[in-house]
């Protein structure tokens, strides 16, 4: 009696690009690749857009970041960050830069930082300023925040105190 | 196998009734969050709103507030604006509904804390609100206090929060 042998046939190139030789372990890379996507897109990197001008030139209107939120797990916050604040939520954020660290009283002075009477470098900081503040003390749990862009005017620049819990992150790039 | 399918039958039942219950007789957070949603898309301005449009929504935003209630607004590059009562609130609608030509209300982040009487809430959230065609859109925290008056809820206190002090 004869036996035949039947040769399995070659799955096509299109399948084969599509969903690959083995579908199950294209499946379970699938699975893997977006639990992974999620968590960290979800809780570790969050995308952010950034709107406004207060932190030109160093951020522009319209870019895209990430605020990393794994940044201050072995260490606090420190003068010069720039960090990403929370409002009620994650989903909308400032993002401003760090003058004043707690415990601090920050002084505008013709448009100059002081801290604790001691003029700040900002190399930051590109447009002229005029800016006058009264010294503002930070709480033992505060950091004094404010944008790059000093050459808007005063009233219409979100700064001052945040708490420390709303400090969530700072941009990746 | 049978008694497993059984089970899973039982429990996919159990959990149908859980939801439909949830949905028929909502919790006090679920009606406030329903409630909030509807705040936005009264508060919501389309540009094809005509003038008497905008009037109604200006009364039927101010329906959200008790009656004594009071909205404190505080924010960075606008007055500081204060309003007690209904009416008067309802006039600052009408006006701010007149003044803009578009612009779209949203809550995000919500967050309510229901107190123990269940006769009085506190909900902190963030007011998303985009003008008209513009990509940019504005944000401010806001804290609302509700209250259960005649088994609705209302607002009774509305302020905005300084995320920054």
């Amino acid at each position: 009696m004869q036996r035949h042998v039947t040769t399995p046939t070659q799955p096509g190139w299109l399948r084969i690009f599509l969903i690959g030789r083995r579908p199950k372990t294209t499946l379970v890379r699938a699975g893997v690749l977006i639990a992974t996507c999620f968590v960290v897109f979800r809780f570790i990197l969050l995308p952010i857009r950034i709107t406004g001008s207060s932190m030109l030139p160093t951020y522009r209107d319209g870019q895209i970041n990430f605020a990393n939120r794994l940044a201050y797990l072995r260490h606090e916050p420190q003068r010069g960050d720039v960090v990403s604040i929370r409002l009620a939520g994650p989903s909308m954020m400032l993002m401003k830069r760090i003058i004043g660290l707690p415990g601090e009283t920050v002084v505008f002075r013709a448009g100059h930082v002081h801290i604790n009477g001691q003029l700040l470098d900002e190399p930051y900081v590109k447009q002229p300023c005029d800016w006058e503040k009264g010294p503002v003390v930070c709480g033992p749990d505060e950091y004094y925040v404010v944008g790059d862009n000093r050459s808007m005017p005063f009233e219409l620049h979100e700064q001052g105190r945040a708490e420390r819990d709303r400090i969530i992150g700072k941009p990746l790039l | 196998m049978k008694i497993l399918l059984r089970l899973a039958a039982l429990a996919a039942l159990a959990a149908l009734g859980w939801w439909l219950w949830t949905v028929w007789f909502p919790g006090p957070e679920a009606v406030i969050r329903q409630r909030l949603a509807e705040l936005a898309r009264t508060a919501t301005i389309d540009g094809q709103d005509s003038l008497i449009t905008r009037v109604a929504k200006a009364k039927n935003a101010a329906g959200f507030f008790t009656r004594d209630a009071e909205f404190l607004f505080e924010s960075t590059g606008y007055n500081t604006h204060q309003f007690s009562g209904r009416e008067e609130l309802a006039e600052a609608a009408r006006a701010g509904f007149a003044t803009f030509r578009s612009f779209a209300v949203e809550f995000i982040d919500v967050t309510v804390q229901v107190a123990a009487d269940r006769q009085s809430a506190g909900v902190n959230c963030t007011a998303k609100v985009r003008y008209g065609d513009s990509k940019e859109v504005a944000g401010q925290e806001m804290r609302f206090q509700w209250r259960k008056v005649d088994g609705t809820w209302f607002i009774l206190r509305l302020e905005t929060v300084k995320t920054l002090s």
